[in-house]
């Protein structure tokens, strides 16, 4: 009696969270780079899945060989007085 | 949109203090060890910067702190915010206790519905499941502190995190770009300019590269500045200076 009380509550609850899931897995969908050129009203949640893993792991390298080109560039990581200048425009 | 570029100067703002203090605690690095501090201030800006409202940034953190020599740089870095995050960090791991005793409740619900119906449909939709259940490990594996995690709370973490790491490549890019300037002497030329000329100011305005969307904002410049426009052969982008 009390598993058939839970498992009701438990599809209760799953149906609210599930179109909230839906809702979050179409948002990741529009992010991607690849999937948004093409027809987006097929939503494949492994797909998306999959797809915002590899952007991830793209977005790592990317940061990875920035630091690397970075590191080429700046002799030293103490800021002189001119790139100060430099950075301070930049956050305009 | 407003939200992203306030993030992108925190970030900034965050990322140069960073570098400065990493650079002061050592002089002359070698080119790994400045690799490796420049994307460990990129990281803690990133996290900083969202102000550690997100499960993923207080994870960075800790990650990042459980090497000993990196745990010395975040912590300069961060200063008293620090301290901070390990008191809250204590009330973090009590909820993941009961996220996980949840999902084994849900598990054991579901074995159950798919013993007493297998038909074809379902076995169908449960390979599905299976997939996105997969996937949903590798994504928990690449989400700082996704491991604990229900899958709710995981996609919104994603999203956000997707968000903050596309900010930081833009503005790690923007630097680089600056930094190239800068090595080709250009800013020397200008700074010469500036001692011999006094009663000129020169600023600045933000880089325009090639990829990016052209987006130029030029300060305000009061009446008696005159401005002029140089246009420099490096791949279309634009170097405005205005004195």
């Amino acid at each position: 009696m009390s598993s058939r009380r839970s498992r009701s509550r438990q599809s209760g609850v799953s149906s609210i969270t599930d179109d909230q899931i839906n809702d979050l897995v179409s948002k990741l969908h529009q992010l991607l780079p690849e999937i948004r050129d093409r027809r987006s009203d097929k939503v494949s949640s492994a797909k998306v899945l999959q797809e915002t893993c590899n952007y991830i792991r793209s977005l790592h390298r990317e940061v990875d060989d920035l630091s690397v080109r970075l590191s080429e560039l700046l002799a030293t990581t103490d800021i002189s007085g001119d790139q100060a200048a430099i950075i301070r425009s930049l956050l305009m | 949109m407003s939200a992203p570029s306030t993030f992108k100067k925190e970030f900034l703002k965050k990322w140069v203090l960073g570098l400065q203090i990493c650079g002061s605690s050592t002089k002359n690095m070698s080119f790994l060890e400045r690799k490796k501090a420049i994307k460990l201030s990129a990281d803690v800006a990133m996290a900083y910067a969202k102000d550690f409202k997100t499960c993923w940034s207080r994870a960075l953190i800790a990650n990042a702190s459980k090497q000993d020599d990196n745990k010395i740089l975040v912590r300069n870095i961060l200063g008293s915010e620090f301290e901070r995050l390990k008191k809250s960090s204590i009330g973090s791991k009590m909820c993941n206790k009961r996220v996980r005793s949840k999902k084994i409740l849900k598990r054991s619900c579901t074995i159950l519905r798919i013993r007493s119906t297998a038909t074809r449909r379902v076995l169908a939709s449960s390979i599905a499941k299976r997939l996105v259940k997969e996937r949903t490990l590798v994504l928990k594996g690449l989400v700082p502190g996704g491991e604990s995690m229900d899958e709710f709370s995981l996609l919104k973490e994603t999203l956000d995190y997707i968000h903050s790491l596309r900010a930081q490549v833009d503005v790690m890019q923007r630097l680089a770009y600056a930094s190239q300037l800068s090595n080709l002497q250009l800013m020397n030329t200008f700074a010469n300019m500036k001692n011999d000329m006094r009663t000129m100011k020169f600023t600045f305005v933000t880089c325009v590269v090639g990829s990016f969307p052209t987006r130029i904002q030029a300060r305000k410049l009061d009446q008696h500045t005159r401005g002029y426009v140089e246009r420099s052969n490096l791949s279309g982008n634009e170097l405005i200076i205005f004195e």
